[in-house]
């Protein structure tokens, strides 16, 4: 399942790569992916 | 579309795209091809130039030049301080050759080549 959440910027993050590319499919824009790691 | 990955947890995405530090973006296209990416943290006007950067780079593996060369054009007028100028004014360059406009292309060369003499993006205009 994908979860999404909304910030106060209107920024909506996507926690999941299928998630995300299919939207970008959809809306014909980019993907953006922020890798992090704890520590 | 931001998605916002756990190179620790998410492990087989990290490995996928070459994780091998972080912070690390990366831009893609709708297939889940990379087009750009980024090492570091960066304040946040360089940040903002950075994305536009990178939206750029889509746009012109995508053959949206004339779109990436206005992207492009408004970024260098934007952040004249911005670290990332010189690597914007090389794209520039591309862009303007690309879309027929010589003269403006060389035109941007010399000035990459004149305020940015010892940038690697200066060292990569053919001579």
């Amino acid at each position: 399942m994908t979860e999404r959440v909304r910030t106060s910027s209107e920024v909506v993050w996507e926690h999941s790569l299928e998630a995300a590319l299919e939207r970008a499919r959809a809306e014909s824009k980019p993907v953006l992916l922020d890798f992090w790691h704890e520590g | 579309m931001p998605l916002k990955v756990n190179s620790d947890e998410e492990a087989e995405v990290a490995r996928r795209f070459q994780v091998r530090w972080t912070p690390k973006l990366l831009l893609l296209d709708a297939d889940g091809m990379p087009h750009y990416e980024s090492y570091g943290f960066l304040p946040p006007a360089e940040f903002q130039a950075m994305l536009r950067l990178a939206r750029a780079a889509w746009l012109m593996n995508g053959r949206r030049m004339a779109e990436a060369r206005q992207d492009l054009e408004d970024l260098v007028v934007a952040t004249p301080q911005s670290a990332l100028l010189p690597e914007a004014l090389y794209w520039l360059g591309v862009a303007r050759s690309r879309t027929r406009d010589r003269e403006g292309a060389v035109q941007i060369r010399a000035q990459l080549k004149e305020r940015f003499p010892g940038n690697i993006w200066a060292v990569r205009l053919p001579s």
